[in-house]
């Protein structure tokens, strides 16, 4: 019988930390059920993401100028708490001196800093929501390729306390 | 005052995160929790569970601004009203 694939450090792209699956994501990594590492180009890939969804989503909203700066603002904040408190957690790697050699399977040159960044960390497993452009469920380079959703439920089959964990964590209802 | 009170007890531990006692001990068995049995009772590292409170705070805070579709998180979406994903723990297969 072959040995499960390792899912102890794991990449979590901008597109996994920005998607719904964030809490439960970086709750595990909290509660030391396994290692996220992420690379400058990461954090300010998600910063930039986030910004520009605030952005389009005030426009959808027809806010006007004082509005959409007013949620901007308080999404710097947020974003910028997130990052300041991930980081005791998170692990950074320098990515810039990955080689791209192998890397024609990506069209897109913007998503290199990511395989580059997974390289760095020698990490098992790739998580991320970007299906369009990295193929899930796939190895790349010595890296599974894994959506949050399916990461998360080989996470908790894999350690059965996992999954009530970061319910218990998510569901806190800290003292003041 | 004695070293230990600059710890905290399970029980303080457990009441500043909202989880149950097992739960912060089982944390810091993780590692998650810095602390352990000494001396014949458990103490918890304030600062660890400090941080643990305010990760949880800061990612509580994101979820209720919302999270981009992934649709959106892909750049294909067209031009609908906006749907903004509800944060949710996938549940085990087994």
């Amino acid at each position: 019988m072959s040995r499960p694939a390792n899912i102890e450090q794991v990449v979590l792209d901008s597109s996994a930390l920005l998607g719904a699956q964030r809490g439960p994501l970086v709750a595990a990594a909290a509660l030391s059920y396994y290692t996220i590492f992420w690379s400058s180009w990461i954090v300010a890939e998600f910063a930039r993401k986030r910004t520009e969804w605030i952005a389009e989503r005030a426009s959808r909203d027809g806010c006007d100028r004082s509005e959409t700066r007013r949620r901007l603002r308080d999404s710097r904040r947020r974003v910028n708490a997130f990052i300041r408190h991930c980081a005791p957690i998170l692990r950074s790697v320098d990515y810039a001196d990955v080689a791209t050699d192998n890397f024609d399977w990506l069209r897109d040159s913007d998503d290199w800093p990511i395989m580059q960044t997974a390289l760095a960390a020698n990490a098992d497993v790739l998580v991320t929501e970007n299906s369009a452009d990295f193929p899930l469920g796939e190895v790349r380079n010595g890296i599974r390729i894994l959506g949050s959703t399916v990461f998360l439920r080989e996470l908790f089959d894999r350690h059965p306390d996992a999954e009530s964990d970061v319910r218990a964590f998510l569901a806190s209802r800290p003292s003041m | 005052m004695s070293s230990s009170a600059r710890f905290l007890s399970p029980s303080e531990a457990a009441e500043r995160l909202g989880v149950s006692i097992p739960t912060v001990k089982r944390w810091i068995e993780r590692g998650a929790l810095a602390g352990g049995p000494m001396g014949g009772r458990w103490l918890v590292a304030p600062e660890s569970v400090e941080r643990m409170v305010r990760l949880r705070e800061s990612l509580v805070e994101l979820d209720r601004e919302g999270s981009p579709a992934i649709a959106e998180i892909q750049g294909t979406e067209q031009r609908s009203p906006a749907r903004v994903e509800s944060p949710g723990v996938p549940t085990r297969q087994h």
